[in-house]
């Protein structure tokens, strides 16, 4: 508490430094833009700097940072959208059983497209469940959200993006006949 | 297009189990159920072969980008920058501070704010904010900012959490129903955090702390020790609010403060200055009259 602010710099860094690419890939692959990711990315180092004295050693400083990251960008769009995001149709997939074929060489920038295509609060819990691999948990604690929320739009979020890549499937030519093949 | 009829009861209910397993959440003996239908269903075993292939190539592909080297140096020289002297003083402020100095100086008022000790501020963490020997606003704002840094930063009490019992007993009795009055009138999920009495540099204090996240809100109030704040330097956005209320800001430290007729009142954060303000314009005419019941 009483460090030095050189000390507390270098105690600042080397504990949330090392989770700076993985800010910056959840806040590029949310925002869709790679400025306003940087600068989201460096309002929430920003912020975390400020509250670092709150902050306790050996708790999860990774979970931490993705909580003030989120919370950055919530107020980013709500400052600069004035709107809460719209509610996608929650229900719209309940009931779909249509699991289409996915190609296996897809490049990563296919990839990449067809994710950026579903909706953000889907994008939001698969990024935080399937790439950084937080538990439910984690996940509803960083976005604000209970665990039933986070377990819809994940099953929602990857059968959306499947979808999106079924898209690039075809456009290859991957019938349903050449998987059973 | 695969259309999967579900005649198989135990598919249908595996499959619905199909996104828990991708994500290691299922209990062990449901885990166990899966692995077991797996071994046997080889619609099932593909379809989570799917699945886990999608899974893994998002996972590649987001994490083949890196964040800009750029990114990191700036994060760095915003953490080491050293918070300089960042008083939003305007030409018209400056002299209107002046005059009335001046005319302080020739009706022989004297004051010193921050009780008087002067000099520059000592404390290791404190933030490093010098205000013009002549500007008068500026010099009664630091008061409410020296505490807030003081205690509320560099004595982590930002980070306590008290309860209401706690604020109450240390309040005492004059100050009954302020936590209560400021937690009505802060947005929304601020939650108080911290009530108390404190001193720096002799000055004593009143000291609500909201917090929501990393936003850290103080409410300070002091009883004046001659201070006036100079009627030119009202901020023209509060007193269109129809608040006499003057700004400044340190670093990234937002100030804005009032005076009622015994007490400076200040409410200082790191939001934004528009945000402040909001905050300011919300806390301010309950609290002022809050001091005026019992100034009576």
């Amino acid at each position: 508490m009483f460090l030095s602010r050189n000390a507390r710099a270098e105690d600042f860094e080397s504990a949330a430094m090392p989770h700076l690419n993985d800010l910056f890939r959840t806040a590029l692959r949310v925002i869709g833009n790679r400025s306003e990711a940087e600068d989201l990315v460096q309002e929430a180092y920003l912020q975390a700097w400020k509250s670092f004295h709150r902050f306790e050693p050996g708790t999860n400083c990774r979970a931490w940072l993705y909580k003030i990251l989120f919370h950055v960008i919530q107020h980013h769009r709500r400052k600069w959208y004035n709107k809460s995001s719209v509610r996608e149709n929650e229900s719209v997939m309940e009931t779909l059983a249509y699991e289409p074929p996915v190609a296996h060489d897809l490049s990563d920038e296919d990839v990449l497209a067809a994710f950026d295509k579903i909706p953000r609060h889907y994008r939001e819990v698969v990024l935080l469940a399937d790439v950084h691999e937080f538990s439910y948990k984690e996940v509803a604690e960083t976005l604000a959200v209970p665990v039933g929320t986070v377990m819809s739009r994940l099953s929602r979020g990857r059968k959306l993006l499947r979808q999106e890549l079924a898209g690039f499937a075809m456009n290859y030519g991957i019938k349903e006949e050449d998987r059973s093949a | 297009m695969k259309i999967v009829k579900f005649e198989n009861g135990e598919c249908k209910r595996v499959r619905s189990y199909l996104d828990s397993y991708l994500s290691n959440e299922l209990m062990v003996e449901t885990n166990l159920e899966v692995l077991k239908h797996l071994e046997n269903c080889a619609d099932c075993s593909r379809e989570l072969d799917d699945r886990e292939r999608i899974k893994t190539q998002l996972k590649r592909a987001v994490l083949n980008v890196q964040a800009p080297a750029a990114l990191q140096d700036r994060i760095r020289s915003d953490i080491r920058r050293p918070r300089r002297l960042n008083f939003n003083l305007t030409q018209s402020w400056i002299l209107a501070a002046a005059a009335v100095i001046v005319l302080a100086v020739g009706l022989g008022i004297f004051f010193r704010p921050g009780g008087g000790s002067g000099g520059s501020n000592a404390k290791p963490l404190s933030v490093i904010a010098e205000v013009a020997p002549n500007d008068v606003a500026g010099q009664i704002l630091k008061v409410g900012f020296d505490d807030h840094v003081f205690c509320a930063i560099d004595h982590g009490m930002a980070s306590k959490h008290f309860s209401s019992e706690e604020m109450s007993e240390k309040l005492g009795p004059k100050y009954q129903g302020l936590v209560e009055l400021v937690k009505e009138k802060m947005p929304q999920g601020f939650e108080i955090v911290v009530g108390h009495r404190c001193h720096y540099k002799t000055r004593e204090f009143i000291h609500v702390i909201a917090r929501r996240q990393g936003e850290v809100v103080s409410l300070i109030l002091t009883q004046k020790i001659g201070e006036a704040f100079p009627a030119e330097s009202v901020s023209a956005v509060m007193n269109a609010a129809g608040v006499p209320v003057h700004e400044a800001s340190w670093s990234d430290i937002q100030v804005a403060g009032l005076e009622t007729s015994n007490y400076l009142v200040f409410v200082i954060s790191n939001e934004t200055r528009k945000e402040n303000e909001q905050i300011a314009s919300s806390l301010m005419p309950s609290v002022s009259d809050f001091l005026r019941r019992i100034e009576v």
